[in-house]
């Protein structure tokens, strides 16, 4: 059948529509490799600006959530120019009467009022939902949008979305890196401030003509710093541990006026070097929840210490604990910097915290608050931060359930296998200390005579077996990483060559997870200890060997 | 004829729009297209930022180019924007510049060389430039005398500069196009004149 020549034409006509809204659509797809690296304001302003040479709109007007937890940016085009912020402000009233207009479907055409007069509107989510954005374009033109220029804007939309997710994604990755660098700056430095004094004391104590006064001191300088970096290396690890769920609390009924106590009394050094006064107030009745007592003791010295720190000298903190209903109400506050609003919300991410402080005369790490929150959670409670701004001191407030009793669960076993208590260490003990670190293993094996011990020192754990098999010890002290075969592995071996003979094999080591404690223990290790030991842990291992 | 290659794609000849996000991923992907040039004892015809002039030389020599034997045997010519694209009054004459590039890339081939390399750094377009606006019928009308005369030219935009109607209309100007690194063919390439009578048809809205 032949078409009339008026239905040629038009068949025609239409065809060149469609193969230059198909050439359009492939234009639009190179957009997308131009806006790689660019923000989402940038590919917004500029797929609003690209699909004004491929449609003829009037103006297009961008709702968008351009970072998650910011208010939506407006963006807005009108005439071929950009719209000031105050002018999309304006235009923003007119969106809520333009809401249900929808592109498929309409009857006839359908004028919405603007600004810049009643147009035909078509509006594109960005995304599968609202929640990222929606864009509306509009013409004065009757029948707008065709087929061909809904597909267009339909697909420009789409394409910004994902750039803009791109985007968003690429923001937060710059944002971590620069955390975790400003984090590592961080710790570089505060592991720094006690290895100076370290570092003097050592070479004073290598001086010739040093007094037993001076000797005495400088030991108490070098255990207080070593202790200054034990606690740094152990907010690491709990950061670690917390992270990846290793974290398992050791779970009794707990007054929560023992623990305020407690953690008071830790931070009361603090708090009195910076003259704070300090207000603490406890209910008469007592405050029990279900809990890990240490854990609960860390949190509320954290908070304290966060007071304290971010007081200036001479300020006021309080503390509240308070019964409130179910629940357990403990509140620090303080009349310090303060926190700006939009840092409310971050307070509590890891490696953030730094922003709070610009010169961070304070030190730490800026882990305890993110280390309070993870640990408050475990217990089933809630931490929130207060602030009326910069400048009017902030509130934390941590709510736990009142006691609610349950089976009271075992503490993880660091002695790997109960005994009772020891008495006081006994001299004589014949031990053997195998590590690769030469300096460790002739400190410790020094410490170890000083106390009256006989203690034979292996760097090789083959020297190890060598001399276990020819004088056996009562007390081996073992690394983990060292070469060849592993303390491990070394255990295994020793206490085949040992058999029936009584001994006790002790893990020494920097790994401290649950499963490195798993490991030791299978491996036959007594007891699991992570480096640093104090001494009076190591004489408390002694004694229970002893008996 | 010599090979003609350009990020690893093989033409004949081409009118092709480059975007770039860095100056050292431009020298990155035009580096071996100028060298594979030289090497085959054509000539290249640059025309650079003025502010860009003597560290364009230092990265062709990165490039492997050795760029003083070079511009002393005429292979390599060095223009600054106010040399090629604007006339003496610092403004843009489409008409001058369009007989510019059929006088160099047609008659001024007789000078012997076989082929000239034409890369134009296009940031003078966002300058306040007299005449700056003619850029897009400039970049319509080149077309045809770049294929009359079968001659390669680059156009190296700075993506960081471009709006997105901008993009749109550089997209449709060019056959060819160069992003990430990749030539692609330009489906969007809108023939010359019919970008002429859109871009006229615009300017009288």
């Amino acid at each position: 059948m032949l078409l009339p020549e008026s239905d040629k034409a038009a068949c025609t006509a239409a065809s060149l529509e469609a193969e230059r809204g198909m050439r359009d659509l492939l234009g639009l797809l190179a957009l997308s490799a131009l806006w790689q690296g660019r923000d989402g304001a940038t590919v917004m302003e500029q797929m609003l600006s690209a699909v004004e040479r491929l449609v003829p709109i009037r103006f297009a007007y961008a709702q968008a959530r351009l970072l998650d937890g910011e208010q939506p940016t407006l963006t807005a085009r009108v005439a071929g120019a950009p719209l000031s912020q105050e002018a999309c402000l304006a235009w923003q009233d007119s969106t809520r009467s333009w809401s249900r207009t929808v592109n498929v479907g309409r009857a006839a055409d359908l004028f919405s009022r603007t600004p810049i007069g009643d147009m035909q509107i078509s509006r594109m989510e960005m995304g599968v939902s609202t929640l990222q954005g929606t864009v509306w374009f509009g013409s004065d033109r009757p029948g707008f949008p065709t087929t061909t220029e809904l597909a267009i804007l339909r697909a420009a939309t789409s394409l910004a979305a994902t750039a803009i997710q791109a985007a968003k994604i690429a923001h937060e990755r710059n944002q971590a890196n620069q955390a975790k660098d400003e984090f590592l700056a961080m710790l570089g430095h505060e592991l720094r401030n006690p290895l100076a004094p370290i570092r003097m004391g050592a070479s004073l104590l290598l001086r010739d003509g040093v007094t037993p006064e001076q000797v005495k001191k400088t030991g108490l300088i070098l255990e207080r710093q070593v202790g200054h970096i034990t606690g740094l290396v152990d907010s690491l690890l709990d950061v670690s541990r917390l992270a990846t769920g290793a974290v398992v609390l050791s779970e009794s009924e707990v007054d929560m006026k023992e623990v305020v106590r407690d953690a008071f009394e830790q931070i009361s050094p603090l708090i009195h070097a910076k003259s704070h006064q300090m207000a603490l107030s406890l209910p008469e009745e007592d405050a029990p929840v279900f809990g890990d007592r240490n854990r609960l003791v860390q949190v509320v010295a954290n908070l304290l210490n966060n007071a304290a720190r971010y007081t200036s000298a001479g300020g006021y903190i309080a503390l509240d604990l308070a019964l409130v209903g179910q629940q357990v109400s403990i509140c620090v506050s303080d009349n310090g910097i303060g926190i700006e609003a939009a840092m409310l919300t971050r307070v509590f991410e890891l490696f953030t915290q730094a922003k709070r402080s610009a010169d961070r005369s304070e030190g730490g790490l800026g882990v305890g608050l993110a280390l309070a929150r993870q640990l408050v959670e475990l217990h089933g409670g809630t931490l929130q931060a207060r602030s009326q701004g910069l400048g009017h001191g902030a509130q934390f407030e941590v709510r736990l359930q009142r006691r609610l009793v349950r089976a009271p669960v075992a503490p993880p076993c660091v002695p790997l296998h109960a005994r009772a208590p020891a008495p006081a260490c006994q001299p004589g003990m014949n031990i053997l200390v195998v590590d690769d670190n030469r300096d460790g293993a002739d400190t410790l094996a020094e410490m170890l005579q000083l106390l009256g011990h006989e203690v034979r020192v292996c760097y090789h754990p083959r020297d190890a077996l060598l001399v276990a098999a020819d004088v056996p010890a009562q007390v081996y002290l073992l690394d983990i990483g060292l070469p060849e075969m592993d303390g491990y592995e070394l255990a295994r071996r020793l206490k085949r060559q040992l058999g029936d003979r009584r001994h006790t094999l002790v893990a020494l080591t920097g790994y401290g997870q649950a499963d490195d404690l798993r490991k030791a223990r299978e491996a036959g290790f007594d007891q699991h200890c992570v480096k640093p030991i104090s001494l009076e842990k190591l004489q408390a291992i002694l004694s229970q060997a002893g008996h | 004829m010599n090979r003609l290659s350009l990020a690893g794609t093989e033409l004949d000849y081409f009118h092709i729009c480059a975007f770039f996000n860095s100056r050292d991923e431009e020298y990155a992907v035009l580096g071996p297209y100028y060298k594979e040039g030289a090497d085959q004892g054509e000539k290249n015809l640059h025309i650079v930022d003025p502010a860009m002039e003597s560290e364009h030389r230092v990265r062709l020599e990165a490039a492997g180019m050795d760029t003083a034997h070079c511009e002393a045997c005429g292979q390599l010519e060095v223009l600054r924007w106010e040399q090629a694209y604007l006339d003496e009054n610092g403004r843009f004459d489409k008409q001058r510049m369009l007989d510019a590039v059929d006088q160099l890339t047609g008659a001024g081939l007789a000078a012997g060389y076989s082929r000239v390399r034409i890369m134009g750094d296009m940031g003078w377009v966002f300058e306040d430039i007299p005449g700056a606006a003619e850029i897009l019928e400039y970049e319509a009308e080149v077309n045809e005398v770049l294929s009359r005369n079968r001659q390669p030219a680059v156009c190296v935009y700075d993506i960081a500069k471009l709006s997105g109607a901008m993009m749109m209309d550089l997209l449709r100007t060019h056959p060819l196009t160069l992003i990430g690194g990749v030539v692609q063919e330009n489906p969007f390439y809108t023939p010359s004149h019919d970008m002429l009578k859109e871009l006229r048809a615009r300017a009288a809205a």
